[in-house]
């Protein structure tokens, strides 16, 4: 009865309530949207950095290159002498290396050449049809079928860059011979065949202004041998020994013309630059939330005033101090019980939305939409303090009212 | 059975009132009248046990409610003193129904809204009982506040200036009503007025000086 008291008080006077309770829907839902994003980020970016101690690339900004030889969400650094990188990943510290040559794409996926050692990395398996096998045939990651309606034996020309609208290569096909199990990694987002397949799509290409049709296909003879000066756009390397890792990037940044980058420092790095601006919602949300208690307490406070005629009656008709003191405590719990779920809907919402758009701008996408334990336990904990809190003076005032005052003058 | 013995009673050192011994046995009225400040209301809810007063004995049905402490007195009140106010509140957010089962609730009893609906259409509202209390007329609003008063069958049934607000035909209309309702429960009415015009129907009655 209490219970249905306090939600009819609520109902009827909607209006009374309808600040305090957005300011708290508003709060809860950014935060908890940041918990979302953040964890997500933070998550899918140290998944893919797993097993890859030092990328090797041309010298650019190293954080360019992790972002576009880990994530594929930025433009490659520029390209490098396959033989002169085979140094590098013959050198004794490391334990493996997966050489990757990207820098074409197909409707603005990546197709990346690399060795089956690069999906082993990502414990990816096929789904559907088999690994590519032959020069040309690619696998698709789950999201990029699932986004761009491939299926076995489709066939695609890549397009130069990393945009669409860009120059299409039309002297090779690629033909999809399998789709990647989804792994919730970057993998996910990705065209992947064998390096040859890029090699020879840009061989041909710069062999066709000077070359007629016979003395192409004679090139691709040659080609087996002349492997070794082609270029490849990164290397991403595990070492055997810790000891490597400081000091092999140095050797390679002092000594040759390529860079070495440590991705979990370049991850590191980006994490706190995003972190400041992260904190700085954060704040005010909190800043919100605690505008939401302010303004649940003088909706509470000046209903009080009118409710006190209300409130003596129910002690008239036998209610306690007690009582009357969890009706007040108990319409602002129940409001920001309200305000909280509505908050958590909104970041899912908003989520929603986020990850589409990001979907179609970085490839990314938040899979994660259950609710964030325990950050979002502690979220609902300081909602319900907020509750409290903004109804302990209301309610003890409930508590203390003078009934034989109030009636006689009322 | 209400009676009371040497009752006292002070807001501060310059208000204070000595109340004369008053009792109204089950099924009778009893008027207390007198003018503005000489402590009607104060009484009322000395009866009422909203205030304690500073000496002597209030007995409702064999227990002295003096002796009661708060929680119990609240308790009490609910379940053996029904009240009728001048203005009729309510609570607004509810019904008529859900403000007459509030009482029950309030009281500890069974929430019984069968026993209710019988007794606001013996009061002649029961079209009304999903109405909030706003949207009745004063007339209905107050036989809305009896069947409050009443739903818990008490032992006595005090009114604060219950007809003072009303036209001459609801005054007696409410007047009788409470008698009737009085009788009916086995109630001892007890009604605290300036209303001259109650004079004419209730004989037994105490003026405070």
């Amino acid at each position: 009865m209490i219970f249905k008291i306090a939600i009819k008080n609520i109902v009827n006077k909607p209006l009374n309530f309808l600040l305090g309770w957005l300011l708290l829907t508003v709060s809860v839902g950014i935060i908890s949207l940041l918990l979302l994003v953040q964890q997500q980020i933070e998550q899918q970016f140290t998944n893919d950095i797993k097993g890859v101690d030092m990328v090797l690339g041309a010298k650019g900004s190293p954080l360019q290159m992790i972002l576009s030889a880990v994530y594929h969400i930025d433009a490659p650094t520029g390209n490098i002498k396959y033989a002169e990188a085979e140094k590098w990943m013959k050198h004794p510290f490391v334990e493996s290396a997966i050489p990757l040559a990207y820098g074409d794409s197909y409707k603005g996926y990546s197709v990346l050449g690399t060795t089956t050692a690069y999906l082993d990395k990502y414990n990816a398996t096929i789904q559907e049809g088999k690994l590519y096998a032959n020069d040309f045939e690619v696998v698709a990651g789950s999201t990029v079928a699932n986004i761009l309606k491939i299926n076995l034996g489709d066939t695609f020309y890549g397009t130069h860059g990393d945009k669409e609208g860009g120059e299409v290569h039309k002297a090779h096909k690629y033909v999809v011979t399998g789709i990647v199990k989804p792994s919730g990694s970057i993998i996910d987002n990705l065209i992947i065949g064998n390096i040859e397949s890029v090699w020879k799509m840009h061989e041909h290409h710069n062999e066709k202004k000077v070359l007629n049709g016979m003395a192409v296909e004679e090139e691709d003879s040659h080609e087996a041998d002349e492997l070794k000066q082609e270029e490849i756009t990164a290397v991403l390397l595990k070492f055997r020994n810790p000891m490597a890792q400081i000091q092999l990037p140095r050797i390679i940044n002092t000594s040759t013309n390529m860079m070495a980058a440590v991705p979990a420092i370049e991850v590191n790095r980006l994490f706190s630059l995003l972190g400041i601006g992260i904190d700085t919602l954060k704040k005010m949300a909190w800043g919100i939330m605690l505008l939401s208690a302010l303004s649940v307490f003088i909706t509470l406070f000046n209903a009080l005033k009118d409710r006190k005629y209300e409130l003596a009656l129910m002690r008239t008709m036998g209610g306690s101090r007690t009582r009357l003191m969890l009706l007040v405590l108990l319409e602002s719990m129940l409001l920001c019980i309200s305000g909280f779920i509505c908050g958590i809907i909104l970041s899912r919402t908003v989520l929603y939305f986020l990850s589409k758009a990001a979907q179609t701008d970085y490839h990314f996408s938040f899979k994660n939409f259950g609710l964030q334990l325990p950050e979002e336990g502690y979220l609902f904990l300081i909602t319900m303090l907020v509750g409290i809190t903004a109804a302990l003076i209301p309610a003890v005032k409930a508590y203390r009212l003078n009934i034989s005052k109030t009636l006689a003058n009322g | 059975m209400l009676a009371t013995r040497n009752v006292q009673f002070a807001y501060n050192t310059d208000t204070s009132f000595q109340f004369p011994d008053i009792s109204c046995a089950n099924t009778e009225t009893l008027l207390i009248t007198g003018s503005s400040g000489k402590g009607k209301t104060t009484l009322l809810h000395l009866l009422a046990g909203i205030l304690k007063p500073s000496s002597g004995n209030i007995n409702i049905n064999d227990t002295d409610i003096t002796t009661l402490k708060e929680k119990k007195l609240d308790h009490y009140r609910g379940q053996h003193i029904g009240m009728v106010f001048q203005q009729s509140h309510f609570v607004t957010s509810l019904s008529v129904l859900d403000n007459v089962v509030l009482a029950q609730y309030l009281s500890g009893r069974k929430k019984d809204s069968k026993l209710v609906l019988a007794l606001l259409d013996s009061l002649g509202i029961a079209a009304q009982k999903n109405k909030k209390p706003s949207q009745l007329s004063i007339g209905q609003q107050q036989r809305a506040s009896i069947a409050r008063a009443l739903i818990n069958n008490p032992a006595v049934l005090l009114a604060d200036e219950p007809t003072s607000s009303l036209d001459d035909e609801n005054c007696f209309a409410v007047a009788n009503l409470l008698q009737q309702q009085a009788t009916q429960y086995n109630t001892a009415l007890v009604i605290v007025t300036h209303d001259s015009r109650l004079k004419q129907l209730f004989h037994h009655s105490t003026a405070l000086a």
